[in-house]
């Protein structure tokens, strides 16, 4: 079972940008792509935006969508129809934002979780509100065991670094969606990804390396080896047992909170007094040289 | 099917794959195959799936791409001065020996470039290819313009295509070259992973 494709869209993401890179996604090649996204996850704060930009990029879209045969069409409504309608039966409160023959955007509620684990290949965009970027965190998390297949991240570029360390994608992606994996099928797994390069020559190949000089450590050893003297034992126990040589690093802390506390009391308190003090001092020494 | 299958065990035990030349001139008629049938595939691909013109180009486009980039990796000179590097007296960290025989089984998704792609890149490792091409598939147009483009070979037995019994294409994002498994047993494909 492939694993899915998920997107976060935060709070400061650019949100057309956004709901254009991901109309892409979805229904590019007729949605069938691995790495069009499965579920998008939306701070809700910005979801209404968003979902409207989506609708005026989907818009563009069927302008150019092509028509063909009836044969395939007929078959693309009814995935469509097949998804929707599974996803309505699985939350209730789902709301299909715009359905047309060739693609569908929904609303997801989704109170229960497990609906977000599902993969299709329909194209159909499941939109999904999130709280914050923990609980987007949570949520993909939560729902999965395997790391997604791509993920897509819509945030500011610190936002972008946080989510994409913690969401486990074996590909993340940041305010764009790279075109070029939507063609083809998904990454070979457990090889590095490089988006230009879909399958590297490594891949088809198995590594026999053949050496002919040896290594100065092999050279040492050798020699270690054979002189069986106790100085040679000796010296490379010296060696080994040297002292590490540890990174230097500031102590950090700094003054404690408690500590913070007291001391500014205590230079409160202290310039109090001894201003007050040597000011009365300095008048009284004044009125006693009036009096006498 | 039999026949076929061992055709490309004696192909790969020979190593008839691993010379530069020889792949060179491989993926040369590739290419100029799928460029001369490129009207042909673009039609076969838009009664099929229905994508837009663009949609078709661009999945041509990132093909053909693929297989002159691939071509234009093999690099005789290089390739020679790395066999000889021990008989120069230098260490060979980078040589690789290939995988032997690799298994292609493409998704439904851009089918054209799930199969033309790594053909091309196992081609230019230096492998035999055996690519699953499922008739059962409402993509016949497609099948036909393929194996028509890759069977223009008839001298060498790599490029067969056969038509063995159907199994429905399901979908994998991986490629499986178990050489040792191919080379030893009867190599029929396995079942669809899924």
């Amino acid at each position: 079972m492939q694993s899915r494709t998920v997107a976060v869209v935060d709070r400061t993401a650019n949100i057309q940008v956004a709901a254009h890179e991901l109309v892409a996604a979805r229904f590019s090649f007729s949605g069938t792509s691995p790495y069009a996204p499965d579920y998008i996850f939306v701070n809700e704060f910005v979801k209404r935006d968003f979902l409207q930009a989506v609708v005026g990029e989907c818009a563009k879209l069927s302008g150019g969508l092509a028509t063909n045969g009836s044969d395939e069409k007929a078959l693309e409504v009814s995935k469509v129809d097949n998804r929707v309608t599974a996803l309505r039966n699985s939350d209730p409160n789902a709301r299909v934002v715009l359905q047309e023959k060739r693609m569908a955007v929904v609303d997801l509620i989704a109170r229960d979780r497990s609906v977000l684990a599902k993969k299709s290949e329909a194209p159909v965009m499941v939109v999904h509100a999130i709280r914050s970027l923990d609980h987007v965190i949570d949520l993909v998390g939560g729902t999965a065991e395997e790391p997604a297949l791509a993920a897509f991240h819509f945030s500011n570029p610190a936002s972008g670094k946080y989510l994409s360390q913690f969401i486990d994608a074996r590909v993340s992606f940041v305010n764009h969606v790279s075109r070029e994996i939507l063609v083809g099928p998904a990454f070979p797994a457990g090889h590095g990804i490089d988006p230009e390069v879909r399958y590297p020559g490594d891949l088809f190949a198995l590594q026999r390396p053949a050496f002919i000089n040896a290594s100065t450590s092999s050279v040492l050893i050798g020699d270690a080896l054979s002189s069986s003297s106790n100085a040679t034992a000796s010296k490379l126990c010296a060696e080994a047992t040297a002292p590490l040589a540890a990174m230097k690093r500031s102590p950090g802390g700094g003054v404690g909170f408690f500590e913070q506390g007291f001391l500014m009391n205590a230079g409160l308190l202290l310039t109090t007094t001894i201003s007050v003090t040597s000011i009365s001092i300095y008048w009284l020494t004044r009125q006693r040289r009036a009096l006498w | 099917m039999d026949d076929t299958f061992s055709q490309i065990r004696a192909a790969a035990i020979d190593g008839r794959a691993i010379n530069i030349f020889y792949r060179q001139k491989q993926l040369e008629q590739l290419c100029n195959a799928l460029i001369k049938r490129s009207p042909e595939i673009r039609e076969a691909i838009a009664a099929d799936y229905g994508h837009s013109p663009t949609e078709i180009a661009v999945e041509l486009h990132s093909a053909l791409q693929s297989v002159k980039r691939d071509y234009e990796s093999l690099r005789p000179d290089e390739e020679h001065k790395r066999e000889y590097l021990i008989a120069a007296g230098k260490d060979a960290r980078s040589v690789k020996k290939l995988a032997g025989i690799v298994y292609v089984q493409p998704c439904t998704h851009t089918l054209f470039y799930s199969v033309i792609v790594p053909l091309s890149a196992a081609i230019a490792a230096g492998n035999c290819v055996i690519v699953l091409v499922s008739n059962t598939q409402p993509l016949v147009t497609d099948d036909r313009i393929l194996t028509k483009s890759l069977s223009w070979r008839t001298t060498c037995g790599t490029y067969r295509p056969f038509y063995g019994k159907s199994s429905h294409l399901r979908w994998t994002g991986t490629l499986s070259p178990s050489p040792k498994t191919l080379l030893k047993t009867r190599p029929y494909y396995t079942q669809p992973s899924s």
